[in-house]
This record gives structure tokens, sequence and C-alpha cells, in this order.
């Protein structure tokens, strides 16, 4: 897409280029091995040459005696595979780590396919790279010859001569001769032809990988002896199969999705983006936990559905003061349901919906007269006094609360068709939360099953949303005037006093509170600017939050209710476009159910039995700790790269203490911190799971390395860019995320996926702290175990992991460097 | 076209007494003057005259210390929303081009209208396309900006501030950073834009384009106006000293 096209009249007029002499084999030593333009030169050059070439020769000679000798027991690797990968996990369920994998894999490729990562590759350059490789293999072949035949002078490099592969060898040597002499005249034919071939370059990697799957069958390994035979090991299984059956998968996947790209190109990608997002929680959170589900799990599930609901549904609320009320008003009564458990003060409840509604008078763009809205406050909190001695269940008087938030919007909704059918939706969906919140949680506080649930609330959803919604929707059907004002005052006036009816307290409190409430609602009504108005919104956000902490509540609920409320402020904002809405629906659930298995993962609550204290090991969890880590870090190294970078001198203060303190302490005590710490700094009662701690200790790591690499990046922007931004009308937060930060987060691409690398090895840290890994399986668990056959194979299995970490992370480098070549990084 | 008729009795552009330090310079020294609807103003003077700060305080890319603006009818105050509103109003073309590099031509010009008007892409397509051909360069629509010759990006960031439909439009020097032989091409796109009746104003140093084009010619230097006229006066009769040893440099 970047490729820059050369404007048609060029070409014919320009010259073209002298063609470069043609290069071959003895040029090309000349020019790099034998240069020089003095003898003297030449002689000093060739003898650098043959001294080092020497030496490359000696290495490749002790790593090949290395790895072919007798001695060196390869099916150590082979035959602990199955605990390499996933450590304690229940041999009878290990279908289940395959079903992730395979899941994994198909999306990977089918990714890459859509993205259509690295584009296409001349042909004869592939070739080129097959000759080279198969040279490499030969003169290994025949150098592995010469060490078992001979011993050098070198004391280091002699090692005993290897038996048993010299029918392999001859077989290999004859095999990579031939691959080189074939690719050799491909390179011949490819060059000649014009234009010359080009093949998907992911038809590599695809091919690597049919090639392993075939050498995992055709390639023997000496079987061990003693204990584990059939009968008796069922820990050291290998997997060879299923990895064949995975790899096969891929290459098969591979073409299909390019097909599917082909012909449903956007909606591929957006079905992808869905499934990436939903696979991690589905594979960590069902398929390898293989959870017993309970009520819990039922109403997590049923909270997020209808969260995602509610929000659909107030984004179609046309941008505006009344679309900003509405999302006040439910956002007020959502922060504080976690208040709801009926053994808080009456003062924190009253103090909430004062506040909320001041905010929500704030907002509301009075057009009618401020005396008005000031006599519905006095009036609103005289009330309050006065009925304060009905007792009353708590949810009634915040349904009641939240009705008559809405009844102070009707007169402005009620002006369109649209406005009053939106009305009513949104009371809707807001009666259907709180109720549901409510009995939700007293379900699962008493441990009452659905019967219970339904017979005892579900008459009050439906009335609550029946005459609710019946109530507004004629009254806003009423003719704007003082009239529909005077009558939408007064049921207002009886409905939100009604929750206060108590009597429990005393009387200065509710006295004290109501003059508050009216001073604030006072003050908020000169609130015009709709930036004071998010501000109000944030302030009693912010305020509810922190009350949220001293109210007893399952952690869990909290921060789920405090996220819909976050949501729930920006609606406004994002519900401008069908593509925002879409997108913001599509966080929200992301977002609740990341929460949800951030705060489940690895939790007790599963069928599986394993030992030790979670069924996480090895390659799955090292992939985890990697996955979970990066895709973390990312977002919070950006927002802490962007407050470093702000102008607002609490942010800044706050986003350079954090990064300066976290990269001034060793990862691994940030490790122990997530380990034994974490718990002290949270509330009582809030406990995570390990792998959940060491996952945050992780991005709490990385995270100020991303910030660091991505305020670099915002610091290359020209400021004429935000001007640009501005000037053309965009807010402060649209210039930042469409314009600044896709040019920042570019620029720094190679020294992201630095941190990408080093993060992903990094996870090798937490054997320190007891996870077993899959590079403390291999450096500790499986050279020390009772088998003979693999006690003492530390090289062997170090020499593997060398191997492992490689092929990823230069994976990951060379597929980041196509990437950036696809973004024209540079050229731009 | 966009700027003729939607007067709501107040001038384009009112500024009363504008001051402007940074730190301890002050870079305006007090301006006052009024543009007209349809009006197309060139201010010239040396640099460091206070022109480019003047037509930034327009919009508020940089903020005033003393004095009025009012941009069709709104006064610019700290207050968010004004600003959001005037700034949809009025576009801005700069010295620098300042084209957003990661997006195509296409992307740019739509960017603003799709996320500040909520207008669907494909409308905000359509314009474009028509902007694109007013400026001269459809053809160019997907290609991105670092491909795209100076004369062409300049003529882009001309379509980008159009498209968002605006009353007035500010020139920042909009060729200096032009070889010359595509200098013409951009004011070419300027002259049509003015002859459609676009309020504009301009700061450069093209005085030919100013003879031409200018409805008004605000001589600037001191943070302030020296001296303004029609191009016949300014050129052929300058009043003040100041302006007469700067035509004289120049011309």
């Amino acid at each position: 897409m970047t490729t820059p096209t050369s404007s048609p009249g060029a070409s014919d007029m320009s010259e073209r280029a002298p063609e470069p002499p043609p290069a071959g084999p003895w040029r090309w030593m000349r020019e790099n091995l034998f240069s020089g333009h003095t003898w003297g030169q030449i002689a000093f050059n060739t003898f650098l040459t043959l001294v080092f070439a020497l030496l490359l020769l000696n290495i490749l000679r002790f790593i090949t005696t290395y790895l072919f000798a007798p001695e060196r027991k390869w099916a150590a690797v082979t035959h602990n595979a199955k605990l390499l990968m996933v450590q304690a996990f229940p041999q009878d369920d290990l279908i289940r780590i395959w079903t992730s994998l395979g899941i994994f894999m198909v999306l990977v490729v089918w990714s890459l396919a859509s993205w259509k990562v690295g584009g296409r590759l001349e042909f004869s350059t592939f070739a080129a790279g097959l000759r080279s490789a198969a040279v490499l293999v030969a003169v290994t072949a025949i150098m592995h010859h010469a060490a078992e035949t001979r011993t050098y002078g070198i004391p280091i490099l002699q090692f005993d001569s290897p038996v048993g592969w010299s029918a392999v060898r001859t077989w290999i040597l004859v095999a990579a001769v031939l691959t080189a002499v074939l690719a050799h005249f491909a390179i011949r034919r490819s060059r000649a032809a014009d234009p010359s071939p080009t093949i998907p370059v992911l038809t590599v990697p695809v091919m690597i990988m049919a090639a392993v799957a075939a050498l995992l069958w055709t390639v023997k390994l000496p079987v061990p002896l003693g204990q584990f035979d059939q009968t008796t090991a069922p820990i050291a299984a290998t997997t060879a199969r299923p990895w064949t059956i995975l790899f096969g998968l891929a290459v098969v996947a591979y073409p299909l999705g390019v097909l599917i790209e082909r012909i449903w190109p956007r909606a591929f990608r957006r079905f992808l983006i869905s499934a990436w997002i939903l696979s991690y929680p589905v594979i960590i959170f069902v398929i390898q936990r293989n959870p017993v589900l309970d009520w819990t799990d039922m109403i997590m599930l049923l909270a997020i559905v209808l969260g995602a609901a509610a929000l659909r549904v107030l984004v179609l609320l046309p941008r505006g003061p009344t679309a900003t009320a509405v999302v006040m008003a439910i956002g007020l009564v959502t922060a504080a349901l976690p208040f709801a458990t009926g053994e808080e003060p009456l003062w924190v409840t009253a103090g909430m919906a004062l506040i909320g509604l001041a905010i929500l008078t704030a907002a509301l763009k009075i057009e009618e007269p401020v005396e008005m809205v000031r006599a519905a406050a006095a009036g609103l909190v005289l009330a309050c006094l006065l009925i304060w001695l009905i007792p009353m269940p708590f949810p009634y008087r915040l349904l009641i609360i939240t009705f008559t938030l809405f009844l102070l919007v009707a007169p402005r909704s009620g002006v369109t068709q649209r406005g009053r059918t939106n009305l009513v939706r949104a009371w809707i969906a807001a009666t259907v939360l709180i109720v549901v919140a409510f009995r939700l949680e007293a379900t699962v506080l008493d441990g009452s099953s659905l019967t219970t649930f339904l017979g005892s609330d579900i008459v009050s959803i439906v009335m609550a949303v029946v005459l609710g919604g019946g109530a507004l929707r004629v009254l806003s059907l009423l003719p704007r005037g003082p009239t529909a004002t005077a009558v939408v005052i007064a049921i207002g006036l009886v409905t939100a006093a009604l929750p206060f009816a108590t009597g429990e307290e005393p009387l200065w409190v509710t006295a004290g509170m109501a003059l508050i409430g009216l001073a604030i609602l006072t003050a908020a009504l000169k609130i015009e600017e709709p930036v004071e108005r998010v501000r109000a919104a944030a302030a009693g956000l912010v305020l509810a939050c922190l009350l949220i902490w001293f109210i007893p509540m399952p952690f869990l609920y909290r921060i789920l209710i405090i996220s819909f409320t976050l949501f729930l402020v920006v609606t406004p904002t994002f519900g401008g476009t069908q593509g925002g809405r879409t997108n913001l629906v599509r966080a929200w659930v992301a977002a609740s159910v990341l929460i949800v298995v951030a705060f489940r993962l690895g939790a007790a609550n599963t069928s599986l039995e394993f030992q030790g204290t979670t069924f996480l090991g090895g390659f799955n969890l090292t992939i985890l700790l990697a996955v979970s880590g990066i895709a973390l870090s990312l977002p919070v190294g950006l927002i802490l790269a962007l407050a470093r970078t702000s102008s607002m001198p609490i942010f800044r203060l706050l986003a350079t203490g954090y990064i300066e303190l976290v990269r001034s302490v060793p990862m691994i005590t940030w490790l122990f911190f997530g380990a034994t710490m974490l718990t002290a700094f949270l509330p009582a009662g809030v406990e995570f799971d390990e792998i959940v701690r060491i996952v945050a200790a992780i991005t709490i790591f990385n995270s100020a390395y991303v910030a660091e690499n991505i305020r670099g990046g915002l610091q290359a922007i020209d400021t004429g860019q935000y001007e640009a931004a501005r000037a053309t009308g965009l807010s402060i937060v649209q210039s930042t995320s469409l314009v600044i930060l896709p040019q920042a987060v570019r620029t720094v691409i190679p020294a992201l996926v630095g941190s990408v690398i080093v993060a992903f090895k990094d996870t090798s840290l937490v054997a320190i702290i007891g996870l077993a890994d899959i590079l403390l399986i291999a450096r500790s668990f499986i050279p020390q175990q009772s088998d003979p056959n693999f006690q003492g194979t530390l090289p062997q299995m170090m020499f593997f992991m060398a191997l492992f970490y490689w092929i990823i992370t230069f994976t990951i480098s060379r597929l980041s460097l196509r990437y950036e070549r696809s973004l024209g990084l540079g050229e731009r | 076209m966009t700027g003729n008729g939607r007067t709501n009795g107040s001038p384009a552009i009112l500024c009363e007494d504008v001051k402007k330090w940074f730190g301890d310079f002050q870079a305006l020294t007090g301006v006052t003057t009024s543009v007209g609807w349809g009006e197309v103003v060139v201010i010239i003077g040396p640099s460091g005259s206070g022109k480019s700060t003047f037509i930034r305080c327009i919009n508020r890319l940089e903020n005033h210390q003393k004095g009025r603006i009012v941009v069709d009818g709104m006064e610019l105050t700290n207050d968010l929303r004004n600003i959001d509103a005037i700034r949809r109003e009025v576009g801005m073309v700069f010295q620098q081009f300042n084209l957003f590099p990661h997006l195509t031509v296409m992307q740019n010009i739509t960017l603003a209208p799709i996320w500040v008007r909520n207008r669907t892409r494909t409308d905000s397509e359509a314009n474009a396309m028509k902007l694109l051909k007013r400026v001269g360069i459809p053809e160019q629509a997907d290609k991105y900006p670092g491909q795209l010759s100076g004369g062409q990006q300049q003529r882009v960031a001309i379509a980008r501030a159009l498209a968002m439909n605006p009353k007035i439009m500010l020139f920042d020097e909009p060729t200096s950073a032009l070889d010359p032989e595509m200098i013409k091409e951009v004011l070419d796109v300027m002259k049509e834009l003015a002859d459609t009746g676009m309020t504009m104003i301009v700061v450069s140093h093209e005085m030919g384009f100013a003879r031409q084009v200018a409805d008004r010619i605000l001589f600037f230097d001191y943070g302030t106006i020296v001296e303004e006229g029609t191009p016949e006066h300014f050129f052929t009769n300058p009043q003040h000293d100041r302006t007469k040893l700067f035509l004289s440099q120049i011309l």
C-alpha cells in the first residue's frame, strides 16, 4: 500500500541506470574475502579471512561433535516434552492444552494471512537462502565426519569419536548436496525469468513447520532405558503426534486463511479481532481450567451482557446535554450501587444521591429558568427532610431516585420521538441493571438458587420497567412549558423524597447533607461549559470510587461497577458514529471479560486435579505470562507516556515518579513484591491468584520501559502536527489519539519490539519465586529427576532452551522488521 | 461560496487592542482592526513583526493576554467550547503544511469532517474528492504526503482546511517553504478561493499576490499595524517611513 508509484512521465524520459557488473562467486570472494588495492592489503585480508575461516570451522566442528555425541541423551528433551509443555497438568486432560494451542496457532496463521505480514518474497532470494542452508548442513556433515576420524590439536575441541551416525550422516550429506544443487539451478532459472517469480514470505515458516513435522517422525532418537516404559511413563510423554497435527493444521489453515481473506477481507479481519479478544479468556478460563460453573460465573456473564446492552442503547442518544444528563444519571446510580448493602450509614447514600443530582442538574443545559431548577432542588431537599420516616428496602429507594433523575431530563428528551424512545430505553436499561445488580449480589451472598432469584425480584424488575417506562413515556409527551415543568417537578419531588424515609439516623446528619447538597447544586447551576461538566462528573466519580473502598462488597463487583461507570462517562464522546458505538461496546465486553478473567484466573474453581498450587506451568505458563504481561504493559505504558508528557503537573509528577521508581528497582524485586507484598496493599479479604499477581508485577515493570519508549516517540513529533489537528477542529483527545499517537508509536516500533523481546525472556525470572516456567523445568526438574536416563542432562536442556528462546525471539524480531517495512517506516 | 451571506451582523473578525507577550518580549503591542465578510486581507511586514503571532491568535493557537478578539460573533476566551466552535469555522494553512504523514491524502482531508462534524465516510470522501479536483490533484488521493511535492502538499493542506466548510481561512506564510516554481500553483488555488468570496487573512511575502488579490493590506512592525490600506494606496503611495523603507528593500 505504500509503494511509491513513479509518475508516468518520469520513467519514459529518464535513461536507465547502467547494469551492475555481473555477480559471481569469484567476484564475490575477491571483493569480500581477499580485497585490497596493493599486494600488502590483499595478503593481510587473506590472512584474516583464513584465520577466521579456521576459527569458524572449529567452532562448527565443536558444536557438531557436541550435538551428536552418543552420551548426549537428546531423548531427555523429546521424552520430557510434555513436562516442558505443561508441568503438572493432568494427563487425561492434555487434549485441553492441544486444543488451546490449536486455536492459538490457527489464529496466528490466519492473522498473518489476513494482515499479509511480510508480503511477497522473490523466489530467487528464497532459493538462495535454501542453498546456503543446504551448504551449511553439508559442511556440518563433513565436519562431523572429520571430527569422527581424527582430532585436532586444540585440547578443548577434543571429543570422543561419535558412533552410530554414519548412515544418517551420509543421507544428510546426499540430501543437502542435492538440495543445494537444485536450489542453485532454481536461482538461475528464476533470475532469468521476467518478471521474477515471487512466493508469499509466510510460505517459508509454513514449510519449516512441515519439515519439522516430517523430522519428528523420521529421526528416531535412542529410546531411554530404565523405568520409563509404556506403563510407567505418564509424566515423561513425547509430544510428536500432537505437534505434527498442529503443524499440519497450520499448513492447512494458511492457504485457507489466504482464500477467506481474498473473498471477505473486512469481515475476516473483524472476526479475527473478536476471536483474539475472546480466545484469551476462553482458553485460560474455560478450556484449560475446565471450570466448575456456579452462579457467580453466570452472574458475571450476565452482568457483562447487560452492561454491553445498556451501553449499546445509551450511545444511541443524540449527543448533547440530554445524552450527558442521562448518562450521568445512570453513571451516578451505578456508582452508588456498591453502597447498597443495607449496612452502610444512610448519609453516604444520601450524599451520593445529592452529589449525583448536582451533577445532573449542572449537566442539563438549562434553558428553562434557572430559578425553576433551584426551586426543584430546594423542594427536593425539603422533601428528603420530611419523608424520612418510612422504612423501605434500599433498592426501592435507589430505583425511585433513578426515576427522579430520569424525570428531570424528560422535558428535554421529550422533544423528539427519538428522544422519547431513547429515554424509555435508557430507563429500562438502568432499572434492569440496578435490580439485577442488587439481587445478584444478594443471591451470591446467600447462595440462593435461580428460583429464589426469579421469585424474589422478577416482579420488581417488571414493575420498575413497565411502570417507570410508561410514566416516562407519558410525561415526555407533555408539551414543554410551565405546566409540564410543574407536573414533572411535583412528581419528582415526591419520588425523590421517598427513598430517604427510614428515620434511623439522627436528623442533623440529614439536615447537614441536605444543606451541602443544596450548596453543591446551587454552585453547579452556574456551570455551563461541557468541560466543567465533565470535571464535575469526574469529581463525583472519584468520590464514589473512594467511598466504595469502605463498603463491604465482593471486590470484583466494585471493579466491574466502576468500570461500567467509566464507560458511561465516555458514551457521549464515542457515541457519535456507528463505528464508535460498536467499538465502545466491544471495549466494554473486552474490559469486563478481562477483569473477570484476571480475578478468576487460576482460582481453585476447577474440576482439574493437579499437583502443586497452580495448574499452569512450563511452556504454557511462559506463554501466558509473556502474552498477558506484554498485552497489558502496552496500554499501561501508553497512558503513562501520555501522562508524563502531559501539560498537567499532577499527571506528569505521578507518571514520572512511577516510571523512575519502577525502573530503579530490579525486576526480581517487583516479582517478589507481586508474590508476597501485593496482598498487603489490597483491601482486607481481597486476594488474587498468584499468577495474576505475577502478571501484575510484570506489567508494572514492563510498562515503565514501554512508557519511556513511547515518550521518545512522542517527543519526536513536531508540534505543528498537534496545532494542525487542533486547527482543523479535532478535540484534544481526538488530536492525541488520531494524529499524535499513531505517529509516535510508529517511530518507536523497533524499541517497542526490543521491550517485547526483553519482556518475553524475563518471564524466566519467575522461577525465582517458585513458579515452574519452562526454563525452571529444563534447568532443574528434568536433570534432577530420579530416572538415571535424564540425570545430568543439564547442558542438553540448556542447549534446547537456548534454541527455544532464540526461535521465538528471532521470529518476533523478523516479523516486526517486515511490519515496519509494510508501514513504510523511514520513508515517511 | 462558503463565506457569503452568513453574517450575523458582526464582522468576520474584530480585534481590539490585542496584546501578547512571550515571557518579557512583547510580540503584539496592541492590534486593532476588523475584517469584513468576504474580505481578503494580506498581512506583510518584516520577520519578527508579529504577523504570524497575530494570525495564530485568531484561532487561539496562541492566546492573547490583553484586548479582545471576536470571531464570527464569538469572543475568544479560555472557554474550550468557544475555542472549538471557532476552530470549526476557521480553517488554517501553515507554512510547513503540517499534513499528517501517517494518513493518505484522502484520510488527511476526511479526518476532521468524520470525527468533528460526524459526517459519514462516503459523504466526506465524495466532498474530499471535489476539493481535490478544485485544488487540481484528484489523482493523488491515495498517496501519502511524503510522496508529494511541496506545492502539492500545500494544496492538500488547503483542501483539508476547506473540508470543514470554514467561513474564514487563515494562511500563515503558505508559500514560504516552497520552491519558486511551486509557489504559483498554490497562489493560483488561493486566488481562485478568494474569487469565491471566502474571507481570508494571508500572511505572505508575495507582493504580486497581495497587489492582485488583496482587498486590504496590513503592514506590521513592532507587533502592531503600522499602516493599512488598499493595494494601490499601499504600493504607490505609502505614508509611513517604515513602510517606505520596507517596500524599498523588497521591491
